[in-house]
């Protein structure tokens, strides 16, 4: 296990955007979250003809998303993972002043980024890359700028890139997120799974049936405290620690007791220097897989040993974004930890006894503490968590 | 404090041949040089059956973590992360899973494939195989993305984030481009052998001067290779055509050249 340094330095959640199948902005994502709404509902642009669910969160259309866009100026895309992401990213830059800047770096993780463009050019055949760039380009930053993928943890893992990026002094600020759009390959791969719910995600819910796919961008402006202070802004949130860890049990199934997702919790913990003791709230990955959603209760009963931290989930109400769905599950939390509230796990009426986690069901409920543990958990085995604090408490 | 970072043993798979702590072989025609026909030794019998990709990777890992310059320490695998950069990601199988619906129909795709269809999937066959439990990534930058992984991999192991990390590249998609390099970056001590990282940057700038010729994943993985292997130092640099640019500075290595028993150069097909 590695061994950090007492130079540790937290990065600051100073700013946040956001795109889901609620809609733009951050807003009304979170209002929709309060009320137990969910976004998954039949698709529309593609057909889904003969598979096993028609269903999956939509973000808004192509114009939508190129009319917020707008307002970084010309910034011309050709994918819908791009504008998604510069959608979200217009949220998060509004109102900076946004010189080129050498300190101003720009990670996204993603899982399929401009995949429309597969086997089309073989001169751009960076696709991954592609939102990236472009956002490099729409904010002007000159520093480090490169997607990171680690499959469902692709956004987890950005974060983690970013907090380093800042932790070293590379980085004044670094633009970090997430980003996938719902392409019609990954739909029916899924389908190919038998993963896909014929009915909305119900994570940890005795009727689960699978998961339900959704699209969307999350944009999160991170920065030292001494930039942030520079420059006046006040910080939403405090990105303390990060930890990832593979399981190697499966490329598809979850290690059943959650070896992978502990560890990396663990990791996280350690760098962030605080004890479990210290987390007043879980947010699962919750995908609504049965496979997840016991492996997160077995994990969560090893952190935790019997405390009662509430959970959160919103994958009921996004559907999975993959890619971005560490991205969205860090903008959610950090605006739990700024509004002291958690949303009810959309869709979740009655407790898999299987899967037992005191999670927020039905209504929101006070956020205990100041921190909060976020998972991620994807293909490969691969596992991620983020430790994150109220800004209050730190400053 | 000035950064350092021990590279303690690499390898490169390339067209023209494999190469374990020595000068890769050139050349080469399309795709990786003499793929195994097997499965790696050490995949476990569960696992579902990779592509030819993934099983090179484990192989090459394998080659690596075997040949480290202070001596092999089984113990270490398990905290080892693994961070590759990658151009095309996982686009051969993702053609491949799109033409398995062309011909069987949209209800009927390959979950096998599909399984597949992510840049980290060959990374998830290596901690199957071999029992790597740290951090597994990829990085895309362009032409850069190879140099990208490794930048953020020395700068994980400087910072102490990372006790070891297996960085480098993996294009495999049937071209000439075709390389998997992999360099294992070490906290650089006393008792760890090799050379060292001593400096390390990227960034961007949307209108690049352009290179010629232009740099690829392969040219500049081969480049640092050679670097490493020549024992002399030196700079590498790479800039994509899309805005990416990045270099890494290399030190020699404090004790005396790796011995002929941890280097091995497989050539021609």
């Amino acid at each position: 296990m590695p061994t950090f340094r007492a130079t540790h330095v937290p990065a600051f959640i100073t700013s946040i955007g956001a795109v889901t199948g609620h809609g733009l902005g951050t807003a009304r994502l979170f209002a929709a979250l309060l009320e137990g709404q969910s976004a998954i509902r039949p698709v529309t642009r593609f057909s889904v003809q003969g598979l096993c669910s028609n269903l999956a969160a939509e973000a808004p259309d192509d114009a939508a998303l190129d009319t917020a866009a707008s307002a970084l100026g010309e910034a011309r895309v050709d994918d819908r993972a791009s504008r998604l992401l510069l959608a979200a990213a217009a949220e998060a830059l509004a109102g900076r002043e946004l010189d080129p800047s050498g300190r101003r770096g720009v990670v996204v993780g993603t899982t399929k980024g401009a995949f429309e463009h597969l086997g089309r050019s073989p001169g751009s055949d960076d696709l991954l890359g592609a939102p990236a760039r472009a956002l490099a380009r729409a904010a002007r930053a000159r520093g480090p700028t490169f997607a990171a993928s680690a499959a469902c943890a692709s956004s987890a893992v950005a974060l983690g890139e970013a907090l380093g990026l800042v932790e070293d002094g590379l980085c004044d600020e670094v633009l970090v997120g997430g980003t996938e759009a719902l392409h019609s390959f990954v739909y029916r791969g899924f389908h190919a799974l038998r993963a896909l719910s014929p009915r909305p995600a119900m994570p940890f819910d005795v009727e689960r049936a699978g998961l339900s796919l959704g699209e969307g961008a999350a944009v999160l402006v991170l920065e030292s405290l001494s930039h942030a202070r520079a420059h006046g802004r006040r910080p939403i949130a405090v990105v303390e620690g990060f930890g990832s860890a593979t399981d190697g049990y499966d490329q598809l199934a979850p290690e059943p007791g959650g070896r992978g997702l502990i560890s990396a919790s663990r990791r996280a913990l350690a760098r962030a220097g605080v004890t479990v003791e210290e987390v007043g709230g879980y947010h699962a990955h919750g995908t609504g897989t049965i496979q997840n959603d016991r492996m997160e209760a077995a994990a969560f009963a090893a952190l935790f040993s019997g405390r009662e931290v509430t959970v959160s989930a919103i994958k009921g109400s996004l559907g999975h974004t993959l890619g971005a769905a560490g991205a969205l599950d860090v903008a959610v939390c950090a605006l739990m930890l700024q509004l002291r509230t958690v949303p009810p796990v959309t869709n979740l009426r009655v407790l898999d006894p299987m899967a037992r986690l005191p999670a927020a069901i039905g209504a929101t409920c006070p956020l205990k503490g100041d921190r909060l543990l976020v998972a991620s958990a994807g293909f490969g085995g691969i596992n991620a968590a983020i430790v994150l604090r109220t800004a209050e408490a730190t400053l | 404090m000035s950064p350092e970072v021990a590279v303690t043993s690499w390898a490169v798979w390339s067209g023209g041949g494999v190469s374990v702590n020595e000068t890769p072989v050139p050349g080469g025609g399309h795709g990786l040089w003499a793929w195994p026909e097997r499965r790696a030794p050490g995949a476990p019998a569960r696992a579902r059956r990779a592509p030819a990709s993934a099983s090179a990777l484990v192989r090459l890992v394998r080659a690596v973590l075997s040949t480290r310059r202070s001596g092999a320490v089984p113990e270490l695998h398990a905290g080892v992360d693994l961070k590759l950069g990658t151009r095309t990601g996982s686009s051969e199988i993702d053609l491949a899973f799109l033409q398995s619906l062309a011909e069987r129909g949209d209800p009927f795709g390959s979950p096998s494939l599909f399984a597949y269809t992510l840049s980290t999937a060959a990374g998830g066959e290596v901690s199957l195989a071999l029992g790597l439990r740290g951090e597994l990534s990829t990085v895309s930058s362009g032409a850069v993305s190879g140099l990208t992984a490794l930048v953020a991999g020395a700068a994980s192991v400087n910072s102490g984030r990372s006790g070891a990390c297996l960085c480098g590249a993996m294009e495999v998609s049937g071209s000439e481009s075709d390389v998997i390099a992999l360099f294992l970056l070490e906290p650089a001590r006393p008792d760890v052998d090799g050379p060292r990282l001593v400096g390390w940057r990227h960034s961007f700038d949307p209108a690049p001067v352009p290179v010629s010729p232009p740099d690829s994943v392969r040219s500049t993985m081969e480049r640092l290779a050679v670097t490493l292997a020549n024992g002399e130092g030196g700079e590498i640099k790479a800039s994509s055509f899309d805005g990416h640019s990045a270099f890494l500075t290399v030190a020699p290595a404090a004790r005396a050249a790796v011995g002929p028993e941890r280097s091995a150069r497989m050539r021609s097909r």
